[in-house]
């Protein structure tokens, strides 16, 4: 027994594959953050004990892609294929699960290709940005160890680690598998047969994270930047809850498209940045709310204090009848670029299944938008989003501009300045 | 199969054209996209291209607005005008207050963006079946009915400012990108990059805008491409009806000068506040209508195509030199740049990257390919076309594109066919032609961390 969903068009001879565990990085040991991940690195690699070498020719040879995607709360490894080869591509797939060869001299590549992955991660700023705010938004529940993990839990990994993990992971597959355009429902049930022979198992619970009091400030000291990549935010959404939809409304209105307020007073009135949004994230477990946008160093201040001041404004006076109108128009209509292929429509049916919801939840989605009310979004704002208790990651240069933020910014109860290249 | 019958649409046309004779539209044929899929192709008498593609795979419909105009058109101490432009094009519109344009774009549940390149300059809406004759409206308004003011244009020259800190001023990579571009090109206009120099982009006025608008937003120097779930009929009368009125202006003569050839390596370094050196070369390669670019995009997919490839098999897994090498074939209307960019590891000199390179582009030129390696090329290639046309905004993107560049807007299944007729021997004459040391630019991009 398993769960697989599918959803044929055979309009182009491509095939898409996702198998999915209900477990992610949630899983790695204290001080070894980025196990999970590169124990799937390796067991794609090492598929049915060829070397990595002959993995990646096999995969090419059949115009295929296999990645594995490793989240806080599930993990997925699959890709897409030229369909005529979907048979030997499935193949590929069921030996990185049953019988990744795990070879120690390709772990040690592995290992050290994610150190430095970790270190060109470095370069980017924006990146920079998000993952410091993920790092120190929840305080230390484990949501905030990173799946890709730190520098010092990379170089604690030993193979032993891995071999151990990869037996777990791939001793009773426990999978959610998806196929999408051009496949067989026959091939990919006999595939799901042989794969797993049991239900996804129930997942395990992840506990309520909590926001840490106050306003604190992250920032990321860089040599030489000519303008600031800001990201702040808080506590946001859980799938289950019953304001969901309601708080999804609210991020729409306030930052979730160009003529959102956001834009609107960052962008459109001042020019201060290119871009000025926000971000409610789902996941399996209680996700966060979050803005971003990128001013010139001197205007840092200033608009970290006007998101500020906007996500006050937005909490305590609420939206309005207008906005909603707008906004309830713009998600129900662009809903369809939700499901307009194949693939799309089966990643919702397994984002239902992941996250728990209802089969058809994403389907009716509009109708719920439909439902919601002004009142429903001024609530879920006062319930979900406090603009007492943010993290404000910014990178930038310090000298420039840390001390004016440090003293300046309204309500801030502390502040770390870390080094770019040692943000942990 | 969608396939339609050519006198229908003549028919169709020469209706439509009776109706309203100072707006006619002639049919100039079809022409097959892929197996299953037919683009009709026709003009409006003011010159408009207009590209329908029905698809009734999803309730959607994509359309797209390409005009022939990008940096190429620029000059040095006017850089960045094309893409200034494209922002402004979101702004106001006779008829329609500040912000009216992009508010009716999501009220109509559109995903709406732009892009400005060395050739040209794409608009693009995606959108719910039913909203066709809302954008059609919209579209055509913007194209000959932007208002431009003073205090838009000096917010959005900020706002550019802040696009180009973000790409170019605070990222490694596009720091070197232009200044290989700069390097590569000295009398071509392919030397500006798009997104303009800061003083440039500073100094734009509104005259230079409007003169700008006038010179190349004309119908004639555009094409219309629809893609998705709708009627030809309905389609082609609401754009005529819109579009038709619109007068066509004489389009600029272009002034570009063939890039002369280049004799000699040319190197530049460049300190980065970085902590790791970057790489970046290009070699002077074939224009995207030359037939040798189908056979320099293969070899190129074989060295640098993914992790079985040459390059990353030896610089990335077996001698640990690099994070990333990537490499393209720039997709241009006239010649341009092989390029090939990476990452340094910690510790590693640019220099030492380039010489493993070398090594390796030597010997892809003294011996040729095997077959493995060509057919996993092959089928990369194809996995990477085939991913591209799975949403009406994908193929509409991909004959916009050819359409454009080479006024072929079913190439990119051309190509796909010419990738099955090439051999090793092709991919060596083309390796040998084009991968010559003295027609390249390299620049070393090495790691300086501010204290």
């Amino acid at each position: 027994m398993s769960a697989v969903f599918i959803e044929r068009d055979g309009r182009l001879p491509l095939a898409h594959v996702t198998t999915t565990r209900l477990d992610g990085s949630l899983l790695d040991p204290v001080g070894k953050e980025g196990l999970t991940r590169l124990t799937v690195r390796l067991m794609r690699r090492t598929a049915g004990g060829r070397s990595a070498d002959e993995n990646n020719e096999r995969l090419d040879a059949l115009g295929g892609s296999l990645l594995g995607e490793v989240q806080k709360t599930h993990l997925s490894l699959g890709g897409a294929v030229l369909s005529e080869n979907l048979r030997a591509y499935l193949d590929a797939v069921e030996e990185t699960w049953t019988r990744p060869g795990l070879f120690e001299d390709e772990f040690d590549r592995v290992k050290d290709e994610s150190l430095a992955e970790w270190y060109e991660a470095l370069e980017n700023d924006r990146g920079l940005a998000f993952s410091t705010f993920e790092r120190h938004v929840y305080g230390d529940h484990p949501l905030s160890r990173p799946a890709g993990g730190t520098r010092s839990s990379l170089e604690a990994i030993t193979h032993q680690d891995v071999v151990r993990h990869a037996e777990a992971l791939g001793r009773e597959p426990h999978l959610l598998i998806a196929g999408a355009g051009d496949v067989s429902p026959e091939v990919l049930e006999s595939f799901a047969a042989r794969l797993t022979n049991s239900a996804p198992l129930s997942p395990p619970p992840v506990s309520e994270p909590e926001a840490p009091p106050g306003r604190r400030l992250f920032f990321v000291d860089k040599p030489a930047r000519s303008q600031s990549q800001i990201v702040l935010g808080g506590a946001g959404a859980h799938p289950k809850d019953k304001d969901q939809v309601a708080l999804h409304v609210a991020n729409t209105i306030f930052g979730g498209t160009f003529t959102g307020r956001l834009s609107r007073e960052i962008r459109i009135k001042r020019g201060w940045s290119y871009g000025a949004y926000s971000y409610l994230s789902l996941d399996r477990s209680r996700g966060t709310f979050s803005i971003w946008t990128f001013p010139e160093a001197k205007d840092t201040l200033a608009c970290v204090s006007l998101a500020l001041e906007m996500i006050e404004s937005l909490c305590h006076q609420g939206i309005t009848k207008a906005e909603l109108t707008r906004a309830q128009r713009y998600l129900r209509r662009s809903h369809v670029f939700s499901s307009d292929t194949a693939q799309k429509r089966v990643q919702l049916r397994l984002e239902e299944a992941v996250y728990g919801l209802e089969p058809g939840y994403f389907e009716s989605f509009p109708d719920k938008v439909r439902e919601v009310t002004v009142e429903d979004v001024n609530e879920a704002l006062r319930r979900r989003i406090s603009p007492e208790n943010l993290t404000i990651a910014v990178v930038g240069t310090h000298s420039e501009i840390g001390a004016s933020l440090e003293s300046k910014i309204p309500g801030l109860k502390s502040s770390r300045v870390l080094r770019y290249d040692h943000p942990d | 199969m969608t396939q339609r019958n050519p006198s229908a649409l003549s028919r169709l046309t020469a209706e439509l054209s009776a109706r309203a004779p100072a707006h006619a539209l002639s049919f100039e044929g079809t022409i097959p996209f892929g197996p299953e899929l037919e683009i009709a192709r026709f003009r409006l008498n003011n010159g408009l291209t207009i590209l329908l593609l029905v698809d009734t795979s999803a309730k959607v419909v994509a359309y797209h607005t390409w005009f022939k105009v990008g940096s190429r058109h620029e000059h040095p101490g006017k850089t960045g005008l094309a893409h200034l432009f494209e922002h402004l094009m979101f702004g106001t519109m006779e008829g329609f207050p500040p912000g009216e344009f992009d508010r009716q774009m999501e009220a109509a549940g559109a995903d709406n963006n732009a892009s400005t390149w060395l050739d040209f300059t794409q608009y693009q809406e995606a959108f719910p079946k039913d909203q066709l004759g809302k954008i059609v409206k919209l579209e055509a308004t913007r194209m000959h009915r932007l208002v431009l003011g003073q205090a838009e244009l000096d917010t959005e020259k900020d706002v550019v400012l802040s696009e180009r800190r973000f790409r170019v001023d605070d990222d490694v990579d596009g720091k070197v990108d232009e200044l290989l571009w700069s390097t590569a090109f000295q009398r071509h206009t392919y030397k500006i990059p798009t997104i303009g120099l800061e003083e440039d982009i500073k100094g734009f006025t509104l005259d230079d805008l409007m003169s700008f608008y006038r010179a190349y937003y004309s119908p004639g120097n555009a094409a219309l491409i629809l893609v998705g779930d709708f009627s030809m009929r309905s389609a082609l009368s609401m754009i005529q009806e819109a579009y038709g009125p619109i007068v066509s202006s004489p389009i600029p003569m272009e002034e570009t000068w063939p890039e002369p050839p280049q004799i000699e390596e040319r190197v530049r370094t460049l300190d980065l506040a970085s902590s790791a050196d970057r790489l970046a070369m290009g070699y002077k390669g074939p224009a995207l209508g030359d037939d040798d670019h189908v056979a320099m995009s293969l070899l190129m997919e074989a060295l640098v195509g993914g992790a079985a490839s040459r390059l990353p098999k030896r610089l990335v897994r077996k001698e640990s030199l690099v994070s990333d090498i990537r490499g393209a074939v720039g997709p241009h209307k006239d010649p341009s740049l092989i390029e090939f960019s990476a990452a340094a590891r910690e510790g590693v000199r640019a220099e030492t990257i380039l010489s493993a390179i070398d090594e390796e582009l030597d010997r892809v030129l003294a011996e040729p390919l095997s077959s493995d390696e060509l057919a996993r090329a092959r089928s990369r290639t194809k996995l990477a076309l085939l991913s591209g046309l799975e949403t009406a905004d994908g193929k509409a993107s991909t004959i916009g594109f050819y359409e454009t560049i080479l006024g072929k807007p079913a190439a990119a299944f051309e190509r796909l066919e010419r990738l099955g007729q090439l051999d090793a021997g092709d991919l060596l004459r083309v390796g040998r032609r084009y991968l010559t040391r003295n027609s390249r630019s390299v620049v070393l991009g090495h790691a300086k961390e501010a204290s």
